[in-house]
């Protein structure tokens, strides 16, 4: 297949006056995982409820699976595993008459769920209403992976789940991988997406601002230094050493925000007396905020600018 | 698919389904069983009945009490049950698309592999079959109690009142449907059909008070203004009430598919 199993081009659609989505493109390729991350509210709810044409858009276009969701139906579907952001099921219902139901609406056998209710560690028998968030979460997710569609739409999959079984998630995720499927998902938060995405597309008020590997993510953001000097340094000499993108004061500590060698930086260091310096890795929930302040003062007038800087 | 989407619907409210047929019972079995006394003394509840203002009379359908067929219109067909039947169809109807949308549990029907226009019929069969179930319900319990009561109601009018109650239940559960449907919104299929039937009760038994001939486009007035309890079948008032069902039906089976879901 020449397209990916999810093309959006300029994808539009507006609410009313609210623009949910200004112009979102992006792509998914064959067994991969993308990880789509942005803030609440900036558009990937709505950008999933498209793939699986809940809503339709205002403008752009939309391929999943090489079909225009208007069109696919019922058959698209077939194929799509979905997780929805803001679960509600039936209140009334039992957990496992309620899943064999939505087998026979998503063409699988009845069963099809139990292996992942077990993983999950999951019990059938009890009653929708009475399940923890998390445990509703796990239902959802039984649901999404049961028929081992071609691609999987997850929006906000982790929510809810505690650490072990946000393992367990993964896990699932990256067997459903080995057998080829696709997988969609949306977190606010990195490090939910850190241990399983390939690939990060950063959605900001319905725009793209960012799509990398997670790899070119953490490397753009680069190395940030805390050092602290014996005597009183001038920050703006420091300010204008190469790769250096941003300085500050901290109490005693200065920080230095880093990209690229670090060569420059250990010689200009070096002329001064230095009592403590410690690099950390990057942080991509760092990176993505920096990112999130870039666009807000691309698009904005800067009205937090120096805050930070 | 479309049988799968009904049966489940009608599952999830079969505990609704058995608290309505009780309610109808009840109502059925309390009031008929008192024509025994109005039957022992006709000439008095017809004076009870004068001393009224004809308008109250009218408004609620007390034109003929001391008659069988009169009696079982006035207290449970023209009545509560009626108010019962309404109730239950109208609630089922808002819920059934607009208030699972706003609660959210319409989302994880619509994404799966079925097509939207299969939940909207499967849905719609499912709360037709709701109010079917609760004008059979009716007609049973009325049909159990009229000999004992001294009623002697044929069967074939005992029909007669079930299908019009039924179709006017439906009517109405429909169109809430397909208010709902269209819009997703409960508040207004509920108004929508709320309003349609206040004025349709009132157009049909105190109309003719008001504007001569407006009754005529109430589906009250097609349901029982040839008064089936007493004189059997009226077809041409039940096409009607079919007619108006299928417009309401194929409004919301035109709309659904057609908008964003705000689930």
């Amino acid at each position: 297949m020449s397209q990916g199993p999810i093309v959006l081009e300029d994808l539009r659609k507006s609410y009313g006056k609210v623009e949910a989505l200004r112009g979102l493109t992006l792509q998914v390729s064959a067994g991969e995982v993308y990880g789509f991350i942005g803030p609440n509210g900036a558009g990937k709810t709505t950008t999933m409820r498209i793939l699986l044409d809940v809503l339709r858009p205002s403008g752009g276009t939309a391929r999943v699976l090489g079909v225009d969701p208007r069109e696919g139906g019922a058959d698209l579907r077939a194929r799509i595993g979905y997780l929805p952001g803001e679960l509600a099921m039936e209140e009334r219902s039992d957990v496992g008459p309620w899943l064999d139901y939505q087998m026979r609406i998503h063409r699988a056998s009845p069963g099809a769920w139990r292996p992942y209710a077990e993983r999950l560690g999951l019990d059938p028998s009890r009653r929708i209403r009475d399940l923890s968030r998390g445990n509703k979460q796990k239902v959802g997710l039984a649901r999404a992976f049961a028929h081992e569609p071609e691609l999987l739409v997850l929006d906000e999959p982790t929510g809810g789940l505690d650490p072990l079984m946000q393992q367990e998630f993964y896990a699932m995720v990256r067997e459903a991988v080995g057998r080829g499927q696709t997988v969609f998902l949306s977190s606010h938060v990195m490090s939910e997406l850190e241990q399983v995405a390939e690939r990060v597309g950063v959605i900001w008020e319905g725009r793209m601002i960012a799509e990398a590997p997670l790899e070119e993510l953490r490397g753009s953001i680069g190395t940030r230094f805390t050092v602290r000097f014996d005597s009183a340094v001038d920050l703006d000499e420091l300010a204008r050493v190469s790769g250096v993108n941003g300085v500050q004061q901290v109490g005693d500590l200065v920080e230095l925000d880093h990209t690229g060698s670090p060569d420059a930086l250990l010689k200009t260091l070096a002329a001064h007396t230095v009592s403590h310096v410690r690099a950390e890795p990057p942080d991509l929930e760092d990176a993505v905020l920096q990112l999130y302040r870039r666009a807000d003062g691309d698009s904005a007038t800067g009205a937090d600018e120096g805050s930070r800087a | 698919m479309i049988v799968s989407i009904m049966l489940r619907w009608l599952r999830t409210h079969r505990a609704g389904l058995l608290g309505w047929s009780a309610g109808l019972i009840g109502v059925t079995s309390m009031y008929l069983p008192f024509y025994t006394t109005v039957a022992l003394d006709p000439e008095l509840m017809d004076q009870y009945m004068s001393a009224l203002p004809p308008e109250v009379v009218s408004a609620f359908g007390f034109d003929d009490i001391t008659s069988p067929g009169g009696y079982v219109h006035s207290t449970v067909f023209g009545l509560l049950g009626l108010v019962l039947v309404l109730i239950a169809g109208i609630t089922r109807g808002v819920r059934a698309i607009a208030g699972d949308e706003q609660t959210g549990s319409l989302e994880t029907e619509v994404t799966a592999a079925v097509d939207r226009r299969d939940v909207y019929i499967g849905r719609a069969l499912g709360v037709t079959v709701f109010v079917v179930i609760l004008g059979l319900v009716t007609g049973v319990a009325t049909a159990l109690i009229s000999g004992p009561s001294g009623l002697d109601l044929p069967l074939d009018r005992v029909a007669a009142g079930v299908a019009a109650l039924t179709l006017l239940g439906v009517v109405h559960a429909l169109i809430a449907l397909a208010v709902g449907a269209a819009t997703g919104r409960s508040s207004i299929a509920l108004g929508v059909a709320v309003v349609a039937a206040v004025l349709g009760y009132f157009a049909h038994n105190l109309g003719p008070m008001i504007a001569e001939g407006i009754e005529r486009f109430s589906p009250f007035y097609w349901a029982y203004g040839n008064r089936p309890l007493s004189e059997g079948f009226d077809w041409g008032g039940l096409g009607l009430l079919l007619i108006l069902t299928v417009v309401a039906f194929v409004a919301g089976l035109v709309t659904f598919p057609r908008r964003d879901l705000g689930v």
